[in-house]
């Protein structure tokens, strides 16, 4: 069971960072600036708090990574810089032990910024609607869920790298392929996939595939995900590229919101994995 | 069983780099066991094959019995280790340091005595390490490395960044585990600390052993040239014959000490035998060979020759590198 002492350390040392109360500025600044400024517009006071809601979906998909990402890409990497992982390794301790602390202590961080975030956010939804709508009970839970995926996301890369600037550089870049280039025409895996389908083996177009790569992204899925619990089914028209319906019939498996949370834990899974598999034989010189 | 063990061991990194091949150690339990080596000669390099920090292109190693493979957990359960040049969490107290390693190992203990053993009680024990001069950092890391009692101790390079004071009770405490039973296994680069403390000297170079043995028994069979300086009552009108006398190189008269450069300790007797016949002998400084001018034949290449021509038993450490490469055969 020492994972849970090096969580509880790991947890101990990076509380005392500042990076803590810097996360949880940085949300609180966009939470305000987003939730206290939107109206109510003449709808129902519920309407125009589930639409706030709404309105944070894009700072949260885009932005949350980028600050939960300095709160774990140096937690592996920065251990083996400074040489302190000696004695993390010099004592009783797995590297698999290692790892899950790690992977839990920077876990209970991210939650602590983002849980503070929340619970200042369900007050702003309180003071300018007077309401805190059930989505965002939901919302709250996909984003702490969100949150603990980049979580494992750098703290599985962190653990590929012997060095803070390869750490930065493999956790950055993993983000920004999977929310920018994820979305740059031509090259996106949605153009990607109907070139490779259309025009070199010649098939009919399948939205339902495009869709599928699209959601593979960690961002997207929380962003699927979250849009299609606020805004529920589409309502007929224009129905949003992410919204989809789970009680139309002709909805496959693979596209449901259950699917979203489902590859959102397997974001999970997968890097912390991957990061296990090669610490787990790395040479710490 | 010994405490360490290792067989072949040996680490290659990339195609070319050697930097330990073909390592045979045993270090017996209870024993004090000095690593001895310029930098890069492939000290850290054992011990972090020791921790599995690292893993042996060909070869074992075996710590209290325990393969260094498939058993890690097992040897970092019973040891105690101070690793180099690591930088403790800035942070965390030194409290919080040694508090953690009891949780890693899942023992109860004394904080407050373990910290009050390394020097750092009082206020020191609650201010983050981060803080420490790198001579705290140093005692912490051997305070982390005393928690549960170890059957043995590796400590690396575990002098840096101690000032002389620290330096002597770092010897102390080595000392005093060493009277406990625990085994010390410490690599240095500084010839003195080894010399003060250690029952057993290895030395290392460029990735081989060069030398393992009793550390009296490697200044018997291996100390070249040593001074004796003998004080007389008058100073002797002309010059001191010691030409009779077997072994000795060079005589120096100074005023009222004769200085005489023997071949071999062995030689000392004879000299003062041979002077206090002839003169009246008031004092009697004899410097013991010390480790440096060994270590120095050893590892250096030039003066290695030089130093083999002095023993008979030496003559295997002249010639070839390769001769030198055996140090079963350089040591007995």
């Amino acid at each position: 069971m020492s994972w849970m002492a090096i969580a509880r350390k790991d947890f101990r040392d990076a509380r005392r960072a500042k990076i803590l109360w810097g996360a949880t500025g940085i949300f609180l600044f966009f939470y305000a600036v987003l939730l206290l400024t939107s109206s109510q517009g003449g709808r129902s006071s519920n309407e125009a708090a589930v639409d706030a809601i709404g309105g944070l979906i894009f700072a949260g998909a885009f932005l949350l990574p980028l600050v939960i990402i300095s709160m774990g890409y140096l937690a592996i990497a920065g251990e083996r810089e400074s040489g302190s992982i000696k004695y993390l390794l010099g004592l009783p301790n797995s590297r698999r032990e290692v790892l899950l602390g790690k992977f839990v202590g920077r876990s209970a961080l991210a939650l602590t910024a983002v849980g503070i975030s929340l619970v200042v956010g369900a007050g702003m939804l309180l003071f300018q609607f007077g309401t805190v709508p059930v989505e965002y009970l939901y919302y709250s839970a996909l984003t702490c869920l969100f949150a603990v995926v980049f979580i494992a996301l750098a703290v599985g890369l962190s653990a590929l790298a012997d060095t803070r600037g390869k750490a930065m550089a493999a956790t950055i870049g993993t983000y920004v392929f999977f929310s920018f280039i994820w979305v740059v025409p031509g090259i996106n895996p949605n153009d990607s996939v109907a070139f490779v389908v259309e025009d070199l083996l010649g098939m009919n177009a399948t939205p339902e595939l495009y869709q599928f790569v699209q959601n593979l992204s960690p961002v997207f899925a929380y962003g699927g995900a979250v849009d299609a619990i606020v805004f529920g089914a589409p309502e007929g028209e224009n129905p949003g590229p992410n919204t989809l319906d789970p009680a139309a019939s002709d909805v496959p498996f693979y596209l449901s919101d259950q699917f979203l949370v489902l590859l959102l834990v397997a974001w999970i899974v997968v890097p912390l994995a991957i990061g296990y598999l090669r610490f787990r034989s790395a040479e710490l010189g | 069983m010994p405490a360490i063990e290792t067989k072949g061991l040996t680490k290659t990194f990339g195609e070319s780099v050697v930097a330990l091949q073909d390592l045979d150690l045993t270090v017996e339990h209870g024993e004090v066991y000095g690593f001895l080596g310029p930098n890069g000669a492939g000290k850290s390099t054992t011990i972090n094959l020791l921790l599995d920090f690292i893993h042996p292109s060909d070869g074992s190693a075996e710590v209290l019995g325990f393969d260094t493979r498939s058993e890690s957990l097992q040897i970092r359960q019973n040891i105690g280790i101070l690793p180099e040049g690591a930088e403790p969490y800035d942070r965390l107290t030194g409290r919080e340091h040694v508090e953690f390693a009891m949780e890693s190992k899942d023992v109860d203990g004394d904080v407050d005595a373990i910290l009050d053993r390394v020097g750092l009680a009082g206020d020191d024990a609650d201010r983050k390490a981060g803080g420490y001069s790198k001579g705290m950092a140093q005692r912490l890391g051997l305070g982390m490395a005393l928690v549960g009692d170890p059957d043995l101790l590796i400590l690396d390079e575990p002098s840096t960044g101690l000032d002389p004071a620290g330096m002597a009770e770092m010897r102390d405490l080595i000392r005093e585990e060493a009277a406990d039973g625990t085994a010390v296994f410490f690599s240095s680069h500084i010839l003195d600390e080894v010399e003060e403390v250690c029952d057993r000297v290895a030395i290392l170079n460029e990735g081989r052993l060069v030398a393992d043995d009793d550390l009296d028994a490697l200044r018997e069979e291996f100390t070249g040239e040593c001074d004796i300086t003998l004080d007389v009552a008058e100073v002797p009108a002309g010059s001191v014959d010691l030409g009779p006398v077997d072994g000795v190189v060079e005589t120096a008269v100074d005023d009222h000490a004769i200085t005489v450069t023997c071949e071999h300790p062995r030689v000392k007797a004879d000299v003062v035998r041979h002077v206090d016949d002839r003169h009246e002998v008031t004092d009697v400084i004899s410097e013991e060979t010390s480790l440096e001018s060994m270590f120095e034949r050893y590892t250096n290449g030039d003066g290695g020759d030089e130093a083999a021509t002095n023993g008979d038993t030496a003559g295997a450490a002249s010639g070839e590198p390769a001769d030198a490469a055996d140090p079963a055969e350089v040591a007995r």
